[in-house]
């Protein structure tokens, strides 16, 4: 189920409120079990069979977490050896169902034989829910928090159905307690509702509009010119942002709305200066997951150079990887490790000024240029049309219908792109005006996100397939 | 939110918090319309056959519930349901049946295969319930086709005429108002393949087979659109290529077209993706033209002569299919006209999956039921399996079989006029063999008549109702 969806909106939303929100049954107990029924069915809808798979899987995390906290009593070695057997099991869990197709795709290639009857489909937010119960498993061996005796209570963390399928990866030291003792107040609910709504909005107002021309420039199987391909790019790079981070929003918004607070995911990463800073700004809770539960367990920076190029290495591969089975990813990570180390050695942003916005956004659409391609063969060819390698010329009539057709949607996605709004916002903060202007704008927004919602079909999440 | 525990809002509310509530009250309140709309439509009225005036102010929009899919009673209350597969049974090649045998040798393997089918086919099925709910919250939402309206003067206001090319029936309007939909380039060469093959089965029976190609809105000399926005000019250009390097007669359309110096958009509906019914008749005059000289039909030309017709126009009747997609917010409807010959005519009409079996002057191949809603269906009855037409007063025992989309409702009724019998099957509805009916007709002709939009469809995988599947 995806929010931006009329089930969403006019059905299971409106059933958990009413539900969580009666009078007659108010202990946090009846209401954690409560939003756990809610979030199964929630991933049940979309996955009927892969449901039973994430609920093994909450059960091992869960059996898992209490053989490795310290009060296990357990000697080091045997928590250790839990938490090998529960980290081996969620890594292979996700190789499987994620990546075995398409190693057995490549191994097939290199051995000259077909394995192509192991194709197994991928469990919608397999990537996100893994995490979290590696997060729960890490944070408990690392004595950051203590394991849930209650399997429901695990069950809630891993399957709360704001974050469960896109994210933010939500870490069960910043969230265990929440679980057990949260405060709904009515100021948390109202601004939930409002982070929901501009969610909502940025996913079917901008996201889906401009996502049209990137797919269709994308999807063209026609030699471009150079202008058309660099809006497809461009087009993609607004997409890719509207679309992740309206859904982060949405999720943020409906924990507020439940009494749960998420940390942010993103802070405006277009208004970059460097790769290394976008990284700080998009999809911060991947970030530090990999920051913390990989990079730092491997020595972090704190190691000879060689070593440090490595961590930094795996780290990238991973982070691509992540992504999806395919080498586009992979070499999108790998992309993003050569920017960090050129910019960790040689410093270079900080030294050629304003410079460094255009070097930082010309990377980042290089880089959504090869993520968004189906495989290297069509990012190369892509990338050489930008360039201006096998193009139809620099300009061309299509360039100019879609820039025309499309321009109020790119302004707005460009300057909804950049911290313009929060900035006017802070000016105008607690004015009459501003006060009752904003929630009235919001409402505005509100009914015409449900309206464009309703009306149009086009609602696939992106980051669904990661 | 009255019945909603306050206990937790006991602080000083402000404006946001109101506004807030406010829009999670909406929400609440279009779940409960939601659900009395469609548990009135889905229980009370149709299971329990209760339409009173209460169910009625309910369902006060039913016509508009009607088009969308949740009608009273459904649109096709009529129909019968025909196993077509049973009188025109498939025959299994000697690869088919060698690869089923092959699969039944190993019992691990087919038990393994069955448990996969099963997930596969319980998701589906579970898929399928979930969408039926989902298009309910849709179309019972209050006012569901007023929001639509709104959405497109949305798109109107931030002056959005941009359509996803794969999307199906995604719609751009042009400057002179024309609603198109923009078509991906795809890959054709195994729809030739099929025609190609069609074509040699029907010549070993001595057959004669001919493929007719309609065009679309968007010209070859559109330069701006067609091979950057539009690519059904190019998949058509290549389709009619193979297949004539094939040696397979194909008229196509866009060549006559360019001949005659029309312009294209004035062929077709505005609103619609049709051409129209004057369109159809020149169409059939070139395409009766074709088979008198290739084929040694006796068709008299001169009866499809516009001077020869009476016409009816009934001003601003149709919504097409585009314009229905965008809405009155966006375009306006279009004329719409029925042509009556001057001249004598005796036609036969049968469509035995609506038990539709008339005889009588060329009228009797209008339904004029169709004529306020879905005015294109007023031709020919609408899509159906099979429509059956004879001339009475054209005895020269010549027949024609064709395989059709809905480019041929308006094209047959004139197609007739110069022959003896003409049949149209069209393949998203005919569930039997094309092959086994080619054999047990015998026709003088089989034609394939399919726009070059159909070019993009996509092979169904044995449903039997896919365009190219002349199985």
């Amino acid at each position: 189920m995806v929010f931006s969806s009329t089930v969403f909106l006019f059905l299971f939303l409106p059933i958990t409120l009413l539900a969580y929100y009666q009078p007659f049954f108010k202990s946090r107990t009846f209401r954690n079990r409560l939003l756990l029924f809610m979030s199964l069915f929630f991933y049940a809808w979309g996955e009927p069979i892969f449901v039973f798979l994430m609920v093994f899987s909450i059960i091992v995390g869960w059996f898992i977490g209490l053989h490795v906290g310290e009060i296990s009593g357990h000697s080091n070695a045997v928590r250790r050896k839990w938490f090998v057997t529960g980290v081996v099991f969620n890594v292979g869990l996700l190789f499987v169902f994620k990546y075995l197709t398409f190693t057995a795709h490549e191994l097939g290639l290199l051995l000259g034989r077909d394995f192509s009857f192991l194709s197994i489909s991928l469990p919608i937010g397999i990537s996100f829910f893994t995490f979290q119960i590696l997060s729960y498993i890490f944070d408990i061996y690392y004595g950051k928090a203590s394991p849930q005796k209650n399997m429901l209570n695990v069950g809630l963390y891993i399957a709360l159905f704001p974050q469960l399928i896109a994210g933010p990866i939500v870490r069960y030291d910043e969230i265990e307690k929440q679980i057990a003792a949260r405060n709904e107040n009515i100021h948390d609910f109202s601004d939930g509702m409002m982070r929901f709504i501009y969610g909502l909005a940025k996913k079917v107002l901008l996201a889906n509009f401009i996502a049209q021309i990137a797919d269709n420039i994308f999807d063209a199987n026609t030699s471009l010119s150079v202008a058309t391909a660099w809006l497809g790019a461009v087009a993609y790079t607004l997409q890719i942002y509207f679309d992740f981070s309206g859904y982060s929003d949405m999720a943020i918004g409906l924990g507020k709305m439940f009494g749960f607070h998420f940390t942010e995911n993103f802070n405006y990463p277009y208004i970059s200066r460097s790769a290394t800073e976008f990284w700080r700004r998009w999809h911060i809770s991947l970030g530090t997951w990999f920051r913390d539960y990989v990079y730092i367990p491997m020595g972090g920076n704190r190691v000879s150079k060689v070593r440090w190029i490595l961590n930094l290495f795996v780290v990238w591969t991973l982070t691509g990887l992540w992504h999806g089975a395919n080498w586009t990813f992979v070499l999108w990570g790998l992309f993003y490790f050569v920017l960090l180390m050129m910019e960790k050695i040689t410093n270079f942003p900080e030294k050629i000024g304003v410079l460094a916005h255009i070097y930082a956004l010309l990377a980042i659409i290089i880089g959504w240029t090869l993520f968004r391609s189906p495989d290297i063969n069509h990012a190369m060819n892509y990338i050489g049309t930008m360039i201006g390698v096998g193009s139809t010329g620099l300009f061309d009539s299509t360039a100019w219908y879609y820039i025309y057709n499309g321009r109020t949607v790119w302004i707005l996605g460009v300057i909804l792109s950049t911290p313009i709004v929060p900035m006017l916002k802070n000016r105008l903060n607690n004015t009459k005006a501003m006060n009752i202007c904003e929630p009235l704008l919001a409402t505005v927004i509100f009914l015409l996100s449900i309206v464009v919602t309703m009306s149009s079909t086009y609602n696939p999440f992106i980051y669904f397939n990661f | 939110m009255t019945f909603i525990s306050l206990s937790h809002f006991n602080n000083k509310t402000t404006i946001k918090d109101k506004m807030m509530i406010f829009c999670a009250c909406l929400l609440i309140m279009s779940f409960l319309i939601v659900m009395l709309r469609s548990i009135t439509m889905n229980v009370i009225v149709k299971k329990l056959h209760i339409y009173n005036p209460l169910t009625k102010a309910i369902l006060y929009d039913s016509d508009e519930l009607r088009e969308l899919g949740g009608a009273i009673t459904d649109s096709g209350k009529n129909e019968i349901h025909i196993d077509w597969a049973k009188l025109y049974p498939f025959e299994y090649s000697a690869t088919e049946n060698k690869t089923k045998s092959n699969k039944s040798t190993s019992t691990e393997v087919q038990k393994f295969n069955e448990f996969v089918t099963h997930c596969h086919s319980t998701k589906n099925r579970i898929t399928g319930i979930e969408k039926k709910i989902g298009d309910w919250t849709n179309i019972y939402f209050w006012n569901y086709m007023v929001s639509v309206k709104c959405y497109n003067l949305y798109k109107k206001t931030i002056c959005w005429d941009i359509s996803r090319t794969k999307e199906y029936n995604s719609v751009v309007v042009m400057p002179d108002g024309q609603l198109v939909s923009f078509n991906p380039r795809v890959d054709t060469s195994w729809k030739i393949n099929a025609v190609k093959s069609l074509s040699d089965k029907c010549h070993e029976s001595g057959i004669n087979f001919l493929m007719v190609l309609a065009p679309s809105k968007i010209a070859r000399s559109e330069t701006d659109y067609a091979g950057k926005l539009d690519f059904s000019n190019q998949n058509g250009d290549e389709f009619v290529t193979g297949l004539r390097e094939y040696g397979v007669d194909v008229i196509d359309i866009r060549d006559e077209i360019e001949t005659a110096g029309f312009e294209q958009h004035q062929l077709f509906y505005k609103t619609d993706h049709h051409w129209t019914a004057s369109t159809a008749r020149w169409a059939s005059s070139k395409i009766l033209d074709y088979m008198n000289n290739h084929y040694g039909y006796d068709a008299d030309i001169s009866l499809l002569d516009p001077i020869r017709y009476d016409k009816t126009t009934y001003p601003s009747n149709f919504l097409g299919s585009r314009g229905k997609k965008v809405t009155l917010a966006m375009t306006t409807k279009d004329d719409f006209s029925l042509y009556y010959p001057k001249f004598q005519t005796a036609i036969h009409i049968s469509i035995p999956s609506l038990s539709v079996s008339k005889d009588g002057d060329f009228s009797v191949v209008y339904d004029m039921s169709r004529l306020n809603n879905l005015s294109y269906w007023t031709y020919s009855y609408g899509d159906n399996a099979l429509t059956s037409m004879e001339n009475r007063l054209k005895a020269d025992g010549k027949k024609a079989l064709i395989v059709k989309d809905s480019f041929a409702l308006t094209a047959m009724p004139f197609l007739i006029l110069g022959m003896e019998k003409i049949q149209g099957i069209d393949l998203r509805y005919f569930t039997g063999s094309l092959l086994s009916y080619i054999k047990s007709e015998q026709p003088d002709t089989v034609i394939v008549l399919y726009n070059i939009e159909n070019l993009t469809a996509e092979n169904k995988n044995n449903s039997h109702t896919a365009f190219f599947d002349f199985r």
